[in-house]
């Protein structure tokens, strides 16, 4: 209940910006931005469960790997933006959905523990209201994939 | 839950709800190409620190970042409006523009996804064409507005030098310039 209250507010306020027209490289650089400081924040939520011995080895290896992976879409987003090239961003955008959509749905539940599994999908779950909104803020089409193998990242 | 889950998502939540505000306050606002270069270089860096510590946490070595990309040439468009200011000294206000009957415009494209277009006078006021900077070329759609005869007064030479973006190719303009080229659409959205 909870969870959804979350995401419920998160939804709320970022449809603000929709309202606002379409937006900018600015709010694309904006929205960059503050992506990555929020996945940082995320990546170290997931480092203090792993030392507290909420997640396993194995899977703390996974959750990092999709932070790396996240991260490096990031950096292409912002080049795309650079570039002011629109299918390059929303491509890189849709790859950093595609990877969060993938972690939500695979790492979350295999930790075993109640209570961090539902602190861990609040994250995501507040870290995924977000994409969605600004998917539907900058009209660019992005449909929840079906669930990749996380053995994918782990080749990189 | 523990208080340091709970403070880290408390603070998860601060970063969220800020980046709602800011978004929400820039909306319709447009960076200036170097204030939107830090705002990118700031999110890099945070990328970055994110790759670093997963290669931390995963015993490898650094991730080089990825090659920057260079920096926009804006020397070819510097180059065109030096030009047209030694062709005509002073741009006007949109006051003495509506008075014009034969200025020409000449929209700069920068993102390749609409043709550059050149019409004729007259046109209604237009204020965010007042005052055009040089720092503004290098926006994307960037209008620049050039008063005077159509017909004559611009160096041809000087003509040839406008590309359709940084990288793009040369531009190529019919001269004479003939009054039944088809209007832009979506000129007034610029």
């Amino acid at each position: 209940m909870r969870r959804w209250g979350v995401v419920g507010l998160l939804s709320l306020l970022l449809g603000l910006p929709a309202c606002a027209g379409n937006p900018g490289p600015t709010q694309h650089a904006i929205f960059a931005e503050q992506m990555a400081t929020a996945i940082a924040a995320a990546q170290e939520t997931e480092i203090g469960f792993a030392r507290a011995g909420k997640i396993t080895a194995e899977d703390h290896r996974k959750w990092q790997l999709g932070f790396k992976s996240i991260a490096q879409a990031l950096q292409l987003y912002t080049q795309a933006i650079r570039a002011k090239d629109p299918v390059k961003t929303s491509g890189a955008f849709q790859v950093m959905a595609r990877l969060l959509t993938d972690m939500s749905l695979t790492l979350v539940p295999q930790i075993s523990d109640a209570k961090t599994r539902a602190a861990v999908q609040v994250t995501l779950d507040a870290i995924s209201a977000v994409l969605s909104q600004w998917t539907a803020t900058v009209r660019i089409t992005w449909t929840p994939p079906p669930s990749v193998p996380l053995s994918a990242l782990a080749s990189n | 839950m523990d208080p340091a889950t709970i403070s880290a998502l408390v603070r998860l939540g601060i970063e969220l709800t800020g980046a709602v505000v800011k978004i929400f306050r820039s909306a319709g606002q447009e960076a200036t190409a170097a204030e939107l270069e830090a705002i990118l270089q700031r999110a890099d860096a945070t990328a970055q620190s994110i790759i670093d510590r997963a290669n931390a946490e995963l015993g490898t070595g650094p991730t080089p970042p990825p090659p920057t990309p260079p920096p926009p040439d804006v020397s070819t468009n510097r180059a065109v409006v030096e030009a047209l200011r030694q062709s005509y000294p002073a741009f006007m206000t949109p006051a003495q523009c509506a008075q014009l009957t034969n200025a020409v415009c000449i929209r700069l494209n920068h993102g390749g996804a609409v043709p550059w277009v050149l019409q004729r006078a007259p046109y209604g006021v237009d204020e965010q064409w007042q005052g055009i900077s040089l720092d503004r070329i290098t926006d994307y759609r960037t209008v620049v507005r050039i008063l005077g005869q159509a017909s004559t007064g611009l160096a041809i030479p000087e003509w040839t030098e406008v590309r359709e973006g940084p990288h793009g190719a040369p531009v190529h303009i019919d001269w004479p310039l003939v009054p039944t080229m088809a209007p832009d659409p979506d000129w007034e959205d610029s």
